[in-house]
């Protein structure tokens, strides 16, 4: 009758901690990562500029590789992530949407980054003139 | 098992209360504008770690520049306080004033001789005429007219600087020749942005932006340490700025055709007078001026705005730690020698 009850505590106390490790990482990855303000998502394709595109105006497109290897883009929200792809890992598509400052989803396959930016204005503290 | 338990907990909660500093340290951007000071829109951005200390700054910050309003002015009086209005209204007698009267008019007196009589600060006879015909221009468009040419060199007569004197021990001020008048509209904003920056750092606070009228300063930088952005205004409206700045701990102050201005007979004039011509410098459409004290780079674009573009590079080459940069009328611009450095795109 000890054991169990003994277990119950210690697994009480595992369950807090992982809430507690959980709620750490979330707000530390809030905190490394701020909402980008008007963002942008910035996609490159092997290191070359493929486009700018606005977070707040919903969009989905086809980026091609080289090989014609594709990823299916989606603007969504607020949010950008790879919906659809051909690549043999296909982890960028389970990586899901980003949406914060800095943030990036990464194909390897196809060379392809996607990076939340700033926008034009967010960059900017003060306007004065 | 237990013990494991105990340590992997105990583990998590050190490195909880590691970052809970961190996170309490993060700090939120606020913003608050106010209309009552200066007779132009003033914006505190403060980044707090909550809205009520944010309120609580703001609040003090505004506070002082209200005491500078009442101290500069010369169109109101206030109660039981001697302000600009009472030494234009005292000409001929010693008024007791503030420290910040005497630190402000000396300020004047040093800016005058800098830009060689291009701010002055005794000019007041013909601004008030200026300013009298905007007020009256922008209240009544069908009847805007200029000052009258005949008044304007009349007033020129009585912009002689030296009729000011200052006494900094005894704190007292004069205008000795009853038809001098004071205007501070070309150094009060600034002054007294700069003043209200150093307040902020002696409230604690590490982080603002505090914009009165066109000039900008930055206490510090951003939270994260990296300078501020301040967009410089496209005066045609295009686009809501031209380019960017970064700046720590220095006034951004921009003099420009379109930020006070009423229209005669289809045609703009603007607030800045040439104390030469007695009418509105036409080189540029605006020049900003970024440097460490906010009330010379107030003094220094008036001046420059006053001046054609190769004299005032010319004159901020002699002021050391100033940069300039022109806007001219056709969309060009013209940088000082080391404005760059400012830049980023
Ligand atoms: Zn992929």
């Amino acid at each position: 009758m000890n054991k169990p009850r003994f277990l119950k505590k210690g697994d009480v106390i595992l369950v807090v901690a992982v809430a507690v490790a959980l709620l750490l990482f979330w707000g530390v990855s809030r905190f490394l990562y701020p909402p980008a303000e008007n963002g942008v998502a910035e996609i490159t394709v092997n290191g070359k500029p493929h486009g700018t595109y606005r977070l707040d105006k919903e969009v989905s497109f086809t980026v091609q590789d080289e090989n014609g290897g594709y990823n299916r883009v989606e603007i969504k929200n607020g949010e950008v992530r790879i919906a659809d792809a051909d690549c043999p890992d296909r982890l960028c598509v389970r990586q899901g949407a980003i949406s914060h400052k800095g943030e990036t989803i990464v194909c390897l396959p196809h060379g392809l980054i996607i990076t939340v930016c700033d926008g034009a204005n967010g960059d900017v503290d003060f306007i004065t003139g | 098992m237990k013990r494991i338990v105990v340590a992997l907990s105990l583990c998590f909660c050190l490195i909880f209360s590691l970052l809970l500093p961190g996170c309490g340290n993060t700090l939120t951007r606020y913003q608050y504008t106010y209309l009552d000071v200066f007779d132009t829109a003033t914006t505190l951005v403060v980044y707090a770690p909550s809205q009520s200390r944010a309120d609580e700054w703001a609040k003090a910050l505004h506070a002082r520049l209200s005491e500078f309003h009442w101290l500069y002015t010369i169109y109101e009086s206030e109660a039981g306080l001697n302000n600009l209005k009472t030494v234009n209204d005292s000409a001929g007698t010693p008024v007791t004033v503030d420290e910040e009267i005497v630190s402000l008019l000396k300020l004047g007196k040093e800016a005058h001789t800098l830009t060689g009589g291009k701010v002055n600060i005794a000019m007041g006879s013909v601004l008030s005429l200026w300013h009298q015909a905007r007020t009256d221009g922008i209240d009544h468009p069908e009847t805007a007219a200029l000052p009258e040419r005949s008044a304007l060199q009349k007033a020129k007569q009585y912009t002689d600087i030296t009729t000011l004197t200052i006494d900094e021990t005894a704190l007292t001020v004069e205008l000795s020749d009853p038809e001098s008048k004071l205007d501070v509209g070309a150094i009060a904003k600034g002054f007294a942005a700069r003043e209200v920056a150093a307040f902020a750092k002696k409230l604690g606070i590490s982080s603002a932006l505090i914009s009165v009228g066109g000039n900008v300063v930055a206490v510090g930088g951003r939270p994260d340490n990296t300078p501020f952005v301040i967009g410089i205004e496209d005066p045609s409206g295009e686009q809501s700025y031209l380019f960017t700045v970064k700046v720590r701990d220095l006034a951004v102050v921009t003099s420009g055709n379109y930020q006070r201005y009423y229209t005669v007979d289809g045609v703009r004039y603007h607030h800045l007078i040439d104390p030469d011509t007695l009418y509105p410098a036409e080189y540029m459409t605006s020049v900003s001026v970024i440097g460490p004290d906010s009330g010379l780079a107030d003094a220094l674009s008036t001046a420059l705005f006053l001046l054609p573009p190769e004299e005032g590079k010319a004159l901020i080459k002699k002021v050391a730690g100033y940069e300039a940069v022109w806007i001219l009328k056709d969309g060009s611009r013209l940088y000082s020698d080391n404005f760059e450095q400012y830049t980023t795109s």
